[in-house]
């Protein structure tokens, strides 16, 4: 089993231990459930790790799919959730190509948005509510920004 | 590059004995059954971290005088493990953690013990300051503020001190008790004790309340059985034990 | 989209040469870091922040020991002094030491591993973002009228809406919200950086030590800083919109929060050593001339203390009579011994080995005095009996000082002295450094150390004032006063040597490798081009840049363990 599987796997279980031990020595509520959602949340790394992983080995085939998958696949390539057409899938880390977006504004108007959100919390819906319009615009430019050079 | 000119390790051997004494020293003699158990129980978590404080410190002090380049370019031995090493410094660690748990649970056990007290004191505490009620009698204390209350106990009897508060968290400390408890809204607290040297003790809240909780003072003042029932007394009895 | 010249992405092969020793002589401009998502840019930004709260934290600290020196109030009101101390532990904790760790784990994390940047490298920029946000946010409190006043621990009831009205506890609440997300967000960055983007032959347990303890620490961030803020939101709801999560007259609990903030405080302050003594661990062999002694039991040990880490919280609540003591003094007393072999192997890398003292290394030591001494009153604290007597006294502000200033700064300067180099293409003043070093270990033994005293002697903490009838207190108090202005000197030392050899660019120029270093980013130009590497030498063991320096030396000098080997998982 790979090592970063196994990093998981042992935190899982060791807290599954300790949880169990826990809650029978003091019936406290509050620390025995945060140790087992600290169980649940490894233990669903683990199972991701190696679905994941055993999904990789075998094959991956593209489906054609139907006119219903083709038509939500045009849509979102309009709205640009999908990759154009144009652009070549590489391998990652090719040396000759420059994968990494080369920057961009959005997490710095993110950042901008959460704090305010974060004001808008403490002084009122009139700063909320722009705030989170700040944070859909991010949302929708973070995710249709490709930034592939050739 | 120059050498270190002064050796820590020789500093730090030539000050560990002042400093124990110190250590040792300062939380002055403990007045209550307890607290002398906490004192000796103390005093041997001292001496085991003295131990392994002048063994490390002596390790890295020989290192650093022992093993300077000195000018050498020589790469040394290129040594990455030893496990018969590493088990040994794995289990010695553990062996003393082992011994200083056995010792606090034995301590522990003792402190926190909770039985038949004959005098009962009900302690209050708000923002900022304390009320003690002796329910039995009838008495009531209470604290103003620039007017810590005194918080009168006798010698050799099991005192029982019922605390509770109704505001913010709250901590009764009495530093020469070696003990402090919090006061809990929604929390009954018991802390049982028994004095064994008359004298006065300050005492202060001891968990962050508030705007004056620097000011949250009492006293604690420990006088014979006979002394206290006389003072007990003597006191004004307050309309009712509920303030 | 950037117009930094070195980001026109034509290639690695297109950039400046290696071998010039000059790294880059193009400085980027505010509009490239304000979009930047390069790792190294991100990782300085958050190195400089974390600076600057540390001297905003610091100045706060030295408000409060002015009003310490003497009894009485000579300077301020009690409103302002627990505004103080609150801002003081949580610009330190939230706004320096977390942002320092992220600076150099951005940084560096990719270089070691030899990768062009993190996996997620817009999210990084975000988590930078959302970093400072939340430093600010926290610290606005005292511009409206009264910064967050409980104490970094935020106990309730003190910290709900009838003890603490007002704003500034809100924006407290706010502003941790947010770094809280900022973290959560880089670890899991992090975490899938070091998965998924090693370079070839880079096996886990070929990993630097550094970036293992980045992997311990992205965990536990991961696993608890939800908590947290699961615990700001409860509060936050409680104050705003009238739940009575922690409202024990109406069926909730006060101390629910204690076991909520503890859950992530006690990993917290794991998360805010470990990456500190990865880097302990970088710099201590370089500096010894040998590998780091028992990478595979030091690995192990940091894994150990992680786990454990999170089962530790409790003991922070001895005091409240409603946690089951033995349980935790258990757990606490058995962290120590991972901690402790940390030590024997430190001890044992140096041991026979050909010590330099430049000025990081010199740091490294101090830190291991210093964090002897604080990890030596842990055992203390985690035995519930004595807790009772020095629980919320000024022996507990000792102890977490010697670790955490005696342990994670002196780690960070060690860092900054041996990293910024690499990071800026410069050396810092050996004779300032050196200076540095002094001026702060005399100041931090003479300022923390007899807090241990005072602590036993029954100070509290979080008290503004003391009665002038504890004649001990205020002798003590005036020399850890006398200390803590040395303290300030040292650090002014520090700065002016940032300011005079990188700001200025007066410091010398370092090349690729100015102190022999071992692990890959050591085989860049300082600092890196774009994205990071040309070549990458050959990985064979942790010490990828030693191993090709030292052709003849054999990989391995002991026999490998059984099951090590080109297989590792």
């Amino acid at each position: 089993m790979a090592e970063e599987v196994r990093f998981f796997l042992r935190t899982a279980l060791y807290s599954a231990a300790v949880g169990l031990i826990y809650w029978s020595i003091s019936y406290e509520v509050a620390g025995s459930v945060m140790l087992a959602f600290v169980v649940l949340a490894t233990g669903l790394v683990v199972g991701f790790l190696t679905i994941a992983v055993r999904a990789t080995r075998g094959e991956l085939t593209a489906g054609a799919g139907g006119p219903a998958t083709r038509l939500a696949l045009t849509m979102l390539r309009t709205l640009g959730f999908v990759e154009p057409r144009t652009v070549a899938l590489e391998e990652p880390l090719a040396a000759e190509r420059d994968r990494f977006p080369r920057g961009s504004p959005w997490p710095l108007i993110g950042g901008a948005g959460a704090l305010l959100a974060g004001l808008g919390l403490v002084y009122g819906p009139w700063l909320l509510l722009p705030a989170i319009a700040v944070l859909v615009l991010t949302v929708w430019g973070w995710i249709t920004q490709f930034d592939v050079s050739s | 590059m120059p050498p270190l000119r002064r050796s820590p390790r020789s500093l730090a051997i030539k000050g560990l004995p002042a400093v124990l004494v110190v250590l040792a020293g300062c939380t002055s003699r403990p007045v209550t059954v307890e607290a002398d158990q906490v004192h000796s129980l103390y005093d041997i978590f001292l001496i085991a971290a003295a131990i392994v404080f002048v063994v490390v410190a002596g390790l890295i002090g020989w290192s650093i005088v022992r093993y300077r380049s000195r000018g050498s370019t020589d790469l040394p031995v290129q040594t990455r493990t030893n496990l018969a090493l590493e088990l040994i410094w794995w289990a010695l660690p553990t062996a003393l953690v082992i011994g200083l748990f056995i010792v606090s649970a034995q301590v522990l056990g003792q402190v926190d013990r909770t039985a038949d007290p004959t005098v009962n004191v009900r302690v209050e505490s708000f923002q900022w300051q304390w009320r003690f009620t002796y329910a039995k009698q009838n008495v009531v204390i209470t604290g103003a503020p620039g007017n810590p209350p005194e918080l009168v106990l006798p010698t050799d009897e099991r005192i029982g001190l019922e605390l509770v508060t109704d505001d913010v968290i709250h901590a009764f400390f009495v530093p020469r008790f070696l003990v402090k408890r919090d006061l809990v809204p929604g929390i009954t607290n018991h802390l049982d004790l028994t004095i064994n040297a008359e004298g006065t003790y300050s005492g202060q809240c001891a968990e962050f309340c508030g705007l004056l909780h620097d000011r949250m003072l009492f006293t604690v003042r420990a006088v014979s059985p006979a002394e206290f029932n006389a003072w007990l007394a003597a006191q004004p009895k307050s309309a009712g034990t509920q303030p | 989209m950037s117009t930094a010249e070195f980001g026109q992405g034509r290639g690695l092969g297109q950039d400046r040469p290696l071998a010039d020793g000059a790294g880059t002589t193009h400085r980027a401009g505010i509009i490239d870091y304000l979009t930047t998502t390069d790792h190294k840019q991100i990782g300085l930004l958050y190195v400089f922040t974390g600076l600057a709260f540390f001297i905003i934290s610091g100045a706060l600290s030295l408000l409060m020991r002015a009003e310490l020196t003497m009894p009485g109030l000579q300077f301020m009101d009690e409103a302002t002094y627990n505004q103080l101390f609150t801002m003081h532990g949580t610009g330190m904790i939230f706004f320096f030491a977390s942002p320092v760790v992220f600076g150099f784990a951005n940084y560096f994390i990719p270089l070691q591993i030899g990768a062009p940047d993190v996996a997620f490298p817009r999210l990084n920029a975000l988590t930078y973002w959302l970093a400072l946000a939340g430093g600010l946010t926290a610290f606005s409190g005292f511009l409206t009228g009264g910064a967050a006043a409980f104490g970094w621990t935020g106990y309730v009831p003190l910290s709900d809406a009838t003890y603490s009205p007002g704003s500034g506890a809100n924006l407290w609440i706010i502003g941790l919200a947010l770094s809280g997300t900022s973290g959560i967000l880089g670890a899991v960055n992090f975490v899938t950086t070091i998965f998924t983007m090693r370079a070839p032959g880079m096996t886990m347990f070929r990993m630097p030590v550094f970036t293992w303890n980045m992997l311990v620490t992205s965990l536990l961030i991961m696993l608890t800083f939800p908590v947290l803020t699961a615990a700001l939101a409860m509060l936050f709801i409680d104050r705003t919109f009238g739940a009575h999560f922690f409202d024990p007259a109406a069926g909730g609990s006060a101390i629910l929060w204690q076991h909520l903030f503890w859950f992530f405080g006690h990993p917290e302050v794991y998360i805010l050593i470990l990456p500190f003594f990865g880097i302990v661990t970088e710099i201590i062999p370089v500096f010894s001339g040998k590998p780091i002694f028992g990478y595979r039991g030091f690995v192990f040990a940091t894994m150990l203390i992680g786990v454990l880490s999170y089962s530790v919280w409790a003991h922070h609540m001895f005091t409240t009579g409603v946690v089951s003591n033995l349980f935790f003094a258990v757990t606490s007393l058995m962290i120590a011994i991972p901690t402790g072999v940390k030590f024997f192997n430190w001890i044992a890398t140096m041991w026979r080995g050909r010590l330099r003292f430049d000025t990081p290394m010199l740091f490294c030591i101090g830190f291991l005095f210093m964090f002897l001494i604080g990890g030596l009153t842990g055992p203390f604290l985690a035995s519930p009996a004595i807790d009772y007597a020095v629980h919320d006294t000024y022996y507990v502000v000792a102890h977490f000082h010697y670790v955490l200033f005696g342990g994670s700064v002196f780690a960070a300067f060690a860092g900054l002295y041996f990293w910024l180099p690499k990071m800026t293409g410069r050396l810092m003043d050996e004779r300032l450094g050196k200076l540095h070093f002094w001026l702060v270990f005399v100041g931090i033994n003479l300022t923390f150390f007899p807090m241990h005293v005072l602590g036993l002697e029954g100070m509290p903490r979080r008290i503004a004032d003391y009665p002038a009838s504890q004649g001990d207190w205020t002798m003590l108090n005036i020399v850890i006063s006398v200390g803590s202005a040395i303290l300030v000197l040292g650090i002014l030392a520090f700065a002016w040597n940032v300011v005079r050899c990188i700001f200025l660019g007066r410091g010398r120029i370092s090349g690729d490798d100015p102190w022999g270093g071992y692990s890959l980013e050591w085989a860049t130009s300082s600092p890196p081009p774009h994205h990071n590497f040309r070549a990458i030498p050959p990985i064979r063991s942790e010490r990828p840049v030693f191993d090709a320096r030292h052709p003849t030396t054999p990989v391995r000098v002991k026999p490998a363990a059984v099951g090590e080997g080109l297989t590792d998982g």
